[in-house]
């Protein structure tokens, strides 16, 4: 049953990647138009600035969840993994605990935020300002399912989620 | 200390401890405190929101496209070439190529592991394969790596002056990192010329004019990209944002039209793995926005700088203090996290001592990035390693002439100002 | 718990002064039940969102500017609409009226309360190359603007090309000449250095926007009526405060980027630029038809 969860839990995170990936590459025509637009159209493109950062959210969350499951963000694991292996793979479990809740008070709290901000638009583009926060309400939930699969694929002893398509570190 | 407090920084430490991901420790430890001083999570979870929305941050996505493209284009490899046909032939030349190859590549990619990894797995096993030690090897790609973050355009400069606040020009800023960058290679260079002579490593013949410059004329497409970015910003055609992005989009064309070595899949590979960086550096900033709004509640900042000048008030004191203490919290965390933390805390500190908040800029860049070539924790140093099989332990028992170099210039830098300031004041007035 | 207020400006700013005024004064005649503190610099957040923190209660009070204000409340917009207040003394003269009243329960209906109506002066054209005489002038030139779909219209009808673009990129912005001129009051247009990349400024006064106090709104129910009333009248004397500071620092920035060689005009002919206005009205009027009467009576009022 958990090992069923886990294949969806992949099949998410694949999704979560894709979107990111599109709306970084989305990113670079967009800023492109803009300098189009100031300097053969004198006419600056005024969407472009509210999109881009929309897209940015867009990136930022699905990543943040995505690497969730593959246990990809940036951390420091030496003083955990100096412990002996009892120890370490508590620290582990409260780690996707803790994670799971806060992943959870996330995507809650921004659905808060997107419904409270959906009836007024973002100045100069013509959607909600919620729309800015379904990023994170998506985003918290990732981070909240992913959280929770690791800690439940713990507790009944399979094995670890092994980083998928990582190659290499991420650039700092 | 309030209870608020203590709670954010204690959550923040155990965090580390145990394991979390930097990013939500500090998100776990704000959302704490928040709760704590009765402030609302919608309220939290709109200040990471926001620190994600910053305009400046996009040239972030766009120089690490750029770089990306330009390791999975050939563009890279063709830089690697052109250094190693122009300084190969001095004794213990593949030593010096490899810094050379750093301030040419770094000028574009931004990124010191980006630079690890896509100098490192070219120029690695071609210096083992010459005789080179491995560790020697490792260490030259590792310290040179951070001429990226220095020299023009680094994305954590950017980062810098969004966490100063805005006020900073970010062109002044890029332009500043000219001289230190150069001179840290210079000293490098330097270190990696004596420690070769020390081991006795031949030269590689010399290949000729002809050669040299058919290396130099295959390699300019390439090296146009950072005329594009800086040019652009700087006679005024862009923002630096748009010249992100306009370096990428030219970056893709040399790739696709002029080398055409860029495949489908490593234009996905470029893509996905800079929307991995780009999100787990921007997941950072946007949990660093929430801490930072904490860290300001409980006035923070203000109370570690009115500590620290109780200490001292003499400026090269007090900056030999800051060196050595971005030293040592760039030995244990990573960069980006770390200019969110401290520029906070330390550019009050630094502008109160009469220094140029640009001239800080540039010192915090080359403290953090020595940070990410020491133990116990650097992502360069790990890549580094990775690429060369060597253990680092191993690697770290020959490195100090290197660390020596890059002290030498961060010292210059930090009590000449003119290494930092005479480019930006001579272009901006 | 002692009231957290919200404050974009540095500690020497005369909005800073009237809101420690406000902070002083209220703990004191409160007899110190009543305390407030102020966090200046915007290190609680950008203007939007600490609007958004008022009105849920995160924070207490602040001094907002009706730009990001107008974006939720449209009475508040109003003050956007290009060339709608003749020049300072009368925007002081509408305000403290009726229409200020009118405006205040526009804000009441988002969540805030208004204590007193700040002054942030007038908004004027800069250029890096020429002054401005008339709409031609603007033809054609790039122009950063904030983020507020009227002052892009604005710019649009003077025939210029509006660029919207973070604060803290259009000094470099122009001084690269990405864009040619931007438009600010005396104290940002110095402050921000602006002056010594774009050294024609024109006196075109095309925004004058109040800047408000507010506190949050159900904070000030719960107060008695005598606390209510305390606060009323420290809200008056910190905005009286903060008008005449106000104006004493227009005057430092003023002989400030006088005397750094910066050329200013005032525009002979305003009416060419207020006649070219009339579709902006209309747009917003389409958008806000219950506005109208409200947007006359501010006219009315400066009669
Ligand atoms: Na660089
Ligand atoms: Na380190």
């Amino acid at each position: 049953m958990i090992a069923f969860i886990d294949r969806i839990g992949a099949l998410l995170a694949r999704a979560f990647l894709f979107v990111a990936a599109v709306a970084l590459f989305a990113l670079v025509p967009m800023a492109g138009w803009l300098v189009f637009g100031r300097y053969v159209l004198n006419r600056s493109p005024t969407w472009v600035e509210a999109t881009s950062l929309v897209l940015m959210l867009v990136v930022t969350f699905g990543v943040a969840a995505a690497a969730t499951r593959s246990e990809e963000h940036l951390s420091i694991a030496f003083v955990r993994e100096s412990f002996p292996p009892p120890v370490e793979r508590v620290m582990r479990f409260v780690c996707h605990v803790v994670l799971a809740g806060f992943g959870a008070w996330m995507a809650l709290a921004s659905y808060e935020n997107t419904v409270n901000t959906w009836s007024r638009p973002i100045p100069l583009l013509q959607i909600p300002e919620g729309v800015r926060h379904l990023p994170l309400l998506v985003g918290g939930f990732g981070i909240a399912v992913f959280s929770a699969i690791h800690a439940l694929k713990m507790l009944v002893g399979l094995p670890r989620t092994t980083p998928s398509g990582s190659d290499g570190d991420p650039a700092v | 200390m309030e209870t608020g407090l203590i709670l954010l920084l204690g959550v923040f430490a155990v965090g580390l401890f145990i394991g979390m991901p930097v990013a939500f420790a500090m998100g776990v430890a704000a959302l704490a405190a928040f709760v704590q001083a009765d402030f609302p999570a919608t309220t939290m979870f709109r200040r990471v929101a926001q620190g994600v929305s910053a305009f400046s941050l996009l040239a972030i996505p766009f120089f690490i496209f750029a770089g990306e493209l330009m390791l999975h284009g050939g563009i890279a490899q063709r830089l690697v070439r052109f250094a190693t046909a122009l300084v190969g032939h001095v004794r213990g030349g593949l030593g010096v190529v490899n810094v050379l190859s750093s301030m040419l590549f770094g000028g574009i990619s931004g990124s010191a592991v980006a630079d690890t990894s896509a100098l490192g797995t070219i120029l690695i096993p071609v210096m083992k394969r010459e005789g080179y030690r491995a560790d020697y090897a490792v260490n030259v790609t590792v310290t040179s790596s951070i001429a990226g973050i220095v020299i023009p355009p680094s994305h954590n400069m950017i980062l810098f002056a969004v966490a100063a606040g805005g006020g900073i020009s970010i062109s002044k800023l890029f332009l500043a990192g000219v001289v230190p960058g150069i001179l840290m290679c210079l000293c490098l260079a330097v270190a990696a010329w004596l420690v070769a002579l020390r081991h006795g490593y031949r030269a590689e013949p010399f290949p000729g004019v002809r050669a040299v410059l058919v290396a130099a004329l295959v390699s300019i497409p390439g090296l146009f990209t950072a005329v594009i970015i800086v040019g652009g910003v700087l006679s005024g055609i862009f923002t630096v944002t748009e010249s992100g992005a306009i370096g990428a989009i030219y970056a893709l064309l040399v790739t696709l039209l002029v080398y055409r070595e860029l495949t489908w899949a490593g234009f996905v590979a470029a893509v996905t793995r800079a929307a991995k960086t780009t999100g787990l550096v921007m997941i950072l900033v946007g949990c660093a926005t929430a801490f930072a709004y904490m860290l300001a509640f409980y006035s923070v900042p203000t109370r570690l700088a009115e500590l620290m000048l109780t200490i001292s008030d003499n400026p090269i004191v007090l900056l030999l203090l800051i060196n050595v203490m971005l030293l040592v919290a760039g030995m244990v965390m990573d960069m980006a996290a770390l200019i969110l933390i401290t520029t906070p805390i330390f550019l009050p500190i630094a502008t109160q001592i009469g220094l140029d908040p640009i001239q800080f800029g540039i010192l915090l860049m080359m403290n953090l990035g020595l940070g990410l070539c020491t133990p116990p924790v650097g992502a360069c140093l790990f890549v580094g390693c990775a690429i060369g099989g060597v253990r680092i332990e191993k690697a770290v028992a020959t490195i100090w002439p290197f660390y020596i170099a890059i002290l030498v210039a961060l010292l210059l830098t930090t009590y000449v100002p003119a290494v930092s300031l005479w480019l930006p004041g001579l272009v901006f007035g | 718990r002692e009231w957290r207020g919200w404050n974009v400006h540095p500690p020497e700013y005369p909005v800073s002064t009237g809101m420690e005024y406000f902070a002083e004064q209220l703990k004191e005649r409160s007899n110190g039940e009543l305390t407030a503190k102020v966090f200046h610099s915007g290190v609680l957040g950008d203007q939007p969102d600490a609007i958004e923190q008022v009105r849920e209660g995160a924070l207490d009070w602040a001094v907002f500017n009706f730009g990001p204000l107008g974006a939720i409340a449209p009475e508040v917009n109003i003050t956007s609409l290009p060339f709608i207040f003749k020049d300072v003394p009368s925007m002081h003269k509408v305000m403290d009226g009726p229409v200020g009243e009118e405006m205040a329960d526009g804000l009441r209906k988002i969540g805030l309360e208004p204590l007193g109506y700040f002054d942030s002066g007038a908004r004027s054209f800069y250029h890096r190359e020429k002054l401005i005489h008339s709409p031609s002038d603007i033809t054609g030139q790039k122009f950063r603007v904030m983020g507020n779909e009227l002052y892009v219209d604005m710019i649009a009808q003077l025939g210029g090309n509006a660029t919207p673009m973070p604060y803290a990129d259009v000094f470099q912005a122009l001084q690269t000449g990405v864009i040619d001129g931007a438009e600010n009051n005396y104290p940002s247009y110095e402050s921000s250095g602006h002056y010594e990349a774009a050294k024609f400024y024109s006196n075109s006064q095309h925004l004058i926007l109040p800047e408000c106090l507010c506190i949050n709104k159900d904070l000030f129910d719960s107060l008695s009526a005598e606390q209510q009333a305390l606060l009323k009248e420290i809200g008056r004397e910190a905005a009286e405060l903060q008008r005449d500071e106000w104006a004493k620092r227009e005057e430092v920035s003023k002989a400030k980027v006088l005397a750094s060689g910066v050329e200013i005009i005032e525009i002979e002919d305003k009416a060419a630029f207020q006649q070219l206005m009339q579709p902006v009205y209309d747009k917003f009027l389409a958008d806000n038809p219950d506005m109208a009467p409200l947007i006359e009576k501010v006219k009315a009022a400066q009669d």
